[in-house]
């Protein structure tokens, strides 16, 4: 598994280590002109974006894809194979997550108390990894099962819920979550979330187990 | 004799064709020669040995082990070579081999960088700016560096110019001298295997129509060459294949004694390469 780990390192690094440049080089300049006052949006998309850019350029893409009869020709099985790459993409989002928390310290120049403290900031945090461990939970076994191909035709799904996303927002059934969910905090809400998250990624990751091992490359 | 790989009545379905009952041995010490023509089903049955094709029945024994419990360990000591280059070829020679060598306990970095000289293969420039041939030959060299026992060769000399394809024919004789090694080699080329190949297995519409010594096969057949006159309903039935030309006919038999009875002296009785074996074999069942 560690070579795997290794081999994911390799791929995604060039791509990681750019992005991650930007993100400082442009909280050097913010910090530079003293504009401290420039909201943690910009931080939590950006590390959005990279992750993304980084999982789905190096991690289910067409080269990785094309790739699959070379690794089926090391000595790793299957399981180790499947369960790598959940792995290496929650390495990544930790690696993010934690990445940004450092950036946003230095940039807004608070330590790591006032961090945990500020709401939004840690809110605004949680709800992306969450956001992207319930994404990659559908993309993972789509990349296992059919490939590079469909993973693209999925990310239409967002955009067409997006035309909906009025007649959705309306619902019964939004009404009744939005009602129930009031009377918690924003915390326990988004913890609850990122539990949800990480049992989809679990589930998500037995069913790519059972496609990865029925199937003829 | 010690067998390295032993296919027990393998088979697979598919749409548009089958694997029916596979069964043969591989020697250890020897180059097999996998023939057939195009679709055969030779690459499917190579991906069965590695698992990379899930199979619908049948054993694969490699070195005594059952390639469905114990496939990790077995790869430890296979080197297989595609027809393609699979690795990604964004990357150098030198970061491939990086994220390849962990993965093997026998890697041999001075073996790695003997093959890299020997085919002066630039280390530093990504793979995809590489020819078709230097891509095999890197391919190669990762398949040899980690003392593999069992070499599995899926139409390596598919493309290649004679240079690179002798030089290639010559590094697997080298290989197998120590007698370690065994290979197995699968190609349409058969004019390669009848150069270096130790034993012959053709596979035929999904099934194995012979796995002998290659010795042995190129006694067995034979050409027959005579005139058109002397061919009737009867006598044609000694022939595998057989073909008409204005000049006259040709075709295969393994029935030595039954043509002398039909033609005696006749007919001009020929040695029959592998690709006339090939032919006229493809032939007979298109009829």
């Amino acid at each position: 598994m560690l070579q795997l780990l290794n081999k994911e390192y390799h791929l995604s690094k060039k791509n990681y280590f750019l992005l991650f440049g930007l993100i400082i080089a442009f909280s050097g300049i913010f910090a530079y002109f003293h504009i401290k006052d420039i909201g943690e949006g910009i931080y939590i998309f950006s590390a959005l974006l990279a992750f993304f850019i980084v999982i789905i350029g190096n991690m289910v893409g067409q080269q990785e894809e094309d790739s699959i009869y070379f690794l089926m020709t090391l000595p790793i099985s299957r399981t180790t194979l499947v369960f790598t790459k959940y792995v290496s993409v929650l390495a990544v989002g930790v690696i993010t997550w934690c990445s940004t928390s450092v950036v946003l310290m230095v940039i807004k120049q608070v330590v790591w108390e006032e961090i945990v403290k500020n709401s939004s900031m840690m809110t605004g945090l949680i709800w992306c990894c969450s956001l992207l461990m319930i994404m990659l939970a559908f993309v993972f076994p789509v990349y296992f099962a059919w490939g590079f191909k469909y993973v693209k035709m999925l990310m239409f799904i967002p955009i067409v819920l997006l035309s909906f996303s009025s007649a959705i927002a309306h619902s019964k059934w939004i009404e009744i979550i939005y009602r129930n969910a009031a009377s918690y905090s924003v915390q326990t809400i988004l913890f609850i979330g990122l539990i949800i998250s990480f049992v989809m990624y679990a589930f998500s990751f037995f069913v790519s187990l059972l496609v990865v091992h029925k199937k003829s490359y | 004799m010690e067998n390295v790989l032993e296919i027990k009545n393998v088979s697979k379905k598919y749409a548009a064709f089958q694997l029916n009952d596979i069964s043969f041995k591989l020697p250890k010490g020897y180059i097999m020669g996998l023939i057939g023509i195009n679709g055969a089903g030779k690459s499917t049955l190579l991906k069965i040995m590695m698992d990379i094709v899930k199979k619908d029945g049948g054993d694969v024994t490699i070195f005594g082990k059952n390639t469905k419990t114990d496939m990790v360990n077995i790869k430890q000591d296979i080197g297989f070579v595609f027809d393609d280059s699979h690795f990604y070829d964004h990357l150098t020679c030198q970061q491939m081999k990086q994220i390849i060598a962990p993965f093997y306990k026998n890697w041999d970095e001075g073996i790695y960088q003997e093959y890299i000289d020997r085919f002066n293969l630039p280390v530093n420039k990504p793979i995809k700016t590489f020819s078709k041939g230097m891509k095999m030959q890197f391919n190669i060299c990762i398949a040899l560096s980690h003392h593999a026992k069992l070499i599995l060769m899926d139409e390596p000399t598919a493309g290649l110019d004679p240079i690179v394809r002798r030089e290639l024919l010559k590094l697997l004789q080298e290989v197998v001298m120590d007698e370690e090694v065994s290979v197995l080699f699968s190609t349409h080329v058969t004019t390669d295997l009848e150069k270096i190949a130790d034993y012959i297995t053709f596979i035929h519409q999904g099934q194995v129509l012979f796995c002998k010594e290659k010795d042995a096969i190129l006694e067995e057949y034979f050409l027959v060459k005579g005139d058109d006159s002397l061919l009737d309903e009867e006598n044609q039935k000694a022939f595998i294949g057989l073909e008409k030309s204005r000049v006259g006919f040709q075709g295969l038999s393994n029935n030595r004694e039954e043509i002398l009875f039909q033609f005696g002296d006749e007919v001009l009785l020929e040695q029959a390469t592998l690709e006339d074996i090939m032919y006229f074999t493809n032939q007979s069942n298109k009829k």
